[in-house]
């Protein structure tokens, strides 16, 4: 039962995956955030359809639970698992980056999803914290998640939401690290500090740390599943990723963080997917 | 139930201050009125006012601790789920530490957020330069949607946290000074966000100011009276959007001469937003602006770092005597 649900997880990331390639080499030169798009799909793949409830027809639903892409330029793992689960429609994916249309300029629609308007980093935290004490003055028992990359926890403002939802004992906020050790001008360790530093300073600030791959979805679907929701502290679960996962001339790139795919490069990466699913 | 501004108030008030009134006493009345209410300090808690509604409001009050890019974000977030929240700090640093989560959350998702910046000005005279705001109103013109007020004195503090409510728009909110603050209104009036107030009419000028500055305004009319210059003088409460008529009026009902005053730097305030106007509608009027020029004020004695920028009430009265005797066309 558990395999199958595991499978199917797995399936459906095949298929984000595979469109986020479409729609990236649709847009053409105007370039787009694969690397640290292909490094959240399963992450968003277990949220979706492990972790979170939600009414993708009711979706602004007072109770659902509240996701907040932080990382907001992960959009092409977004808009695929937004896709898959009925909040966007496939005319809506084609327009993506057109102007004059919703996918484009990270724009706050919850009607779609979208619960706030992204683009400059290290405020979800903060506006989760928002929605998290919300529920708990509200007697609501939704949750919050926020999905943040390593390199944008260099922002001040990520430390200090850190430091205050573990002081509220936020339990029903949960933050979720892409950990693809990568950022625009390298690597993150090389430019600044480790990952595992990083971890060590949630832990210390009071948060409960959970460390899965970030690629496995057994492995993703255990860390959540292992939070202590009843517990007195926010929960971090630091998914260790790969930045262009899966696409060998993407993974651990830093200039696939932002850049063109081409026509043969789409085939060449479509096919490494379609090869890694078949298994 | 609302407190009934007696004959007293405005004199009790004033020396609470702008800011001992804004939170020790219209916030308490709001909170009472409104669940959704909901205050939040950068560690300004008993500076503000608030130790007494932080006890007796204790589910609608929150200190985030000296952090204030969070304390935007929070409340971006409340804001979202249906609260309404009044955030504050020192002008200075609600405005300029956390521009861009103003900017994103007020500005672009317009997020109803009521922001007290406190302190304004040369308020924090001793501390000098870290601690003025004096860019703030700038600043916070620039964000789309935003209105932006400021008090002139307590009373009018109180009327604004009262208007606020209605305001579906998020708000900047500058307040002045510390206790005793000057009083301009000496007993209720009527306050409407963006209707601006005239204090008093006159033939020759207009003096449009805002903050602790309409006081000093009426400080330079009584000056010019003895020179039989008379002046009216406007309560520019509300910086944007700019009561555009009274600046029209200016034309008609004086000798085309508007001195604008502000604690501020003029590049960006009050009287650049006077300026736009006049500019944009090809008023035939001249505009002298006085505040801070392109330069940062000495630290010191309030009176003191007007004085020494050239901009206390004497000096000002000289130079409009000056400018009235050597040019014949105001």
């Amino acid at each position: 039962m558990i395999n199958k649900h595991i499978k199917n997880i797995e399936l459906l990331t095949f298929r984000m995956k595979l469109l986020a390639l479409e729609m990236a080499r649709n847009v053409g030169q105007k370039g787009s955030h694969l690397g640290g798009s292909f490094s959240c799909m399963e992450i968003l793949a277990v949220l979706y359809s492990h972790v979170m409830k939600f009414d993708a027809k009711n979706p602004e639903w007072d109770d659902r639970d509240r996701f907040i892409l932080s990382k907001a330029h992960a959009v092409l793992a977004f808009y695929p698992v937004l896709y898959e689960f009925g909040f966007l429609t496939i005319e809506e994916i084609k327009d993506f980056y057109v102007n004059d249309t919703l996918l484009i300029g990270h724009p706050m629609l919850p009607e779609k999803g979208f619960e706030f308007s992204g683009g400059s980093l290290g405020h979800g935290i903060s506006q989760g914290i928002g929605c998290a004490l919300a529920a708990r003055l509200k007697n609501q028992d939704f949750q919050t998640y926020v999905l943040v990359g390593d390199g944008e926890c260099q922002e001040g403002s990520i430390w200090e939401s850190a430091m205050l939802a573990a002081h509220l004992k936020l339990n029903n906020l949960t933050v979720i690290i892409d950990n693809n050790k990568l950022q625009y001008d390298g690597k993150c360790d090389e430019l600044l500090i480790s990952s595992n530093a990083i971890v060590e300073s949630w832990k210390s600030f009071g948060w409960e740390v959970h460390i899965a791959n970030g690629h496995s979805i057994k492995e993703l679907i255990n860390a959540f599943d292992a939070r202590s929701i009843k517990g007195d502290c926010p929960h971090l679960i630091v998914a260790d990723t790969v930045k262009g996962n899966g696409i060998s001339f993407m993974e651990n790139q830093p200039e696939w963080h932002h850049a063109q795919l081409s026509q043969s490069q789409y085939e060449i990466a479509r096919r490494e997917i379609e090869r890694f699913y078949e298994k | 139930m609302r407190n009934e501004i007696t004959r007293l108030s405005p004199k009790i008030w004033s020396k609470l201050g702008q800011r001992g009134t804004f939170f020790g006493v219209a916030i308490p009345e709001i909170a009472k009125e409104n669940s959704k209410v909901f205050v939040i300090t950068a560690d300004l808690m008993a500076l503000s006012g608030l130790s007494t509604y932080s006890k007796l409001f204790n589910e609608q009050f929150l200190n985030v601790g000296i952090a204030e890019q969070n304390m935007i974000g929070v409340a971006a977030g409340l804001a979202k789920e249906g609260f309404l929240p009044y955030v504050t700090t020192y002008a200075t640093f609600v405005t300029m530490r956390c521009f861009e989560q103003l900017r994103q959350n007020l500005g672009v998702m317009g997020f109803n957020i009521k922001v007290i910046g406190t302190s304004a000005g040369v308020t924090a005279g001793m501390s000098g330069v870290g601690h003025f705001s004096l860019e703030d109103v700038a600043l916070m013109r620039t964000i789309p949607n935003l209105v932006v007020v400021s008090a002139c004195d307590a009373l009018e503090a109180y009327k604004i946290a009262i208007a606020s409510i209605a305001c579906p728009q998020p708000m900047y909110i500058r307040l002045h000074g510390g206790l005793n603050s000057p009083m301009v209104y000496e007993e209720d009036f009527n306050f409407c966000i963006g209707k601006a107030n005239i204090i008093e009419t006159g033939c020759d000028l207009m003096i449009i100011a805002t903050g602790p500055q309409v006081f000093q305004a009426k400080e330079i009319s009584r000056q010019l009276r003895s020179y039989n210059v008379s002046c009216y003088v406007i309560d520019m409460h509300t910086i944007k959007p700019i009561d555009k008529e009274i600046i029209r009026e200016s034309v008609n009902t004086t000798k085309r001469l508007i001195i604008s005053l502000e604690e501020h730097l003029l590049i960006g305030g009050l009287g650049s937003a006077i300026s736009e106007v006049i500019a944009e509608e090809g008023l035939p009027v001249k505009l002298v602006k006085y505040g801070f020029s392109d330069s940062y004020p000495v630290a010191g004695e309030y009176n003191y770092i007007l004085e020494k920028s050239g901009i206390g009430s004497s000096q000002i009265a000289s130079y409009i005597l000056e400018m009235i005797e050597t040019k014949d066309d105001v």
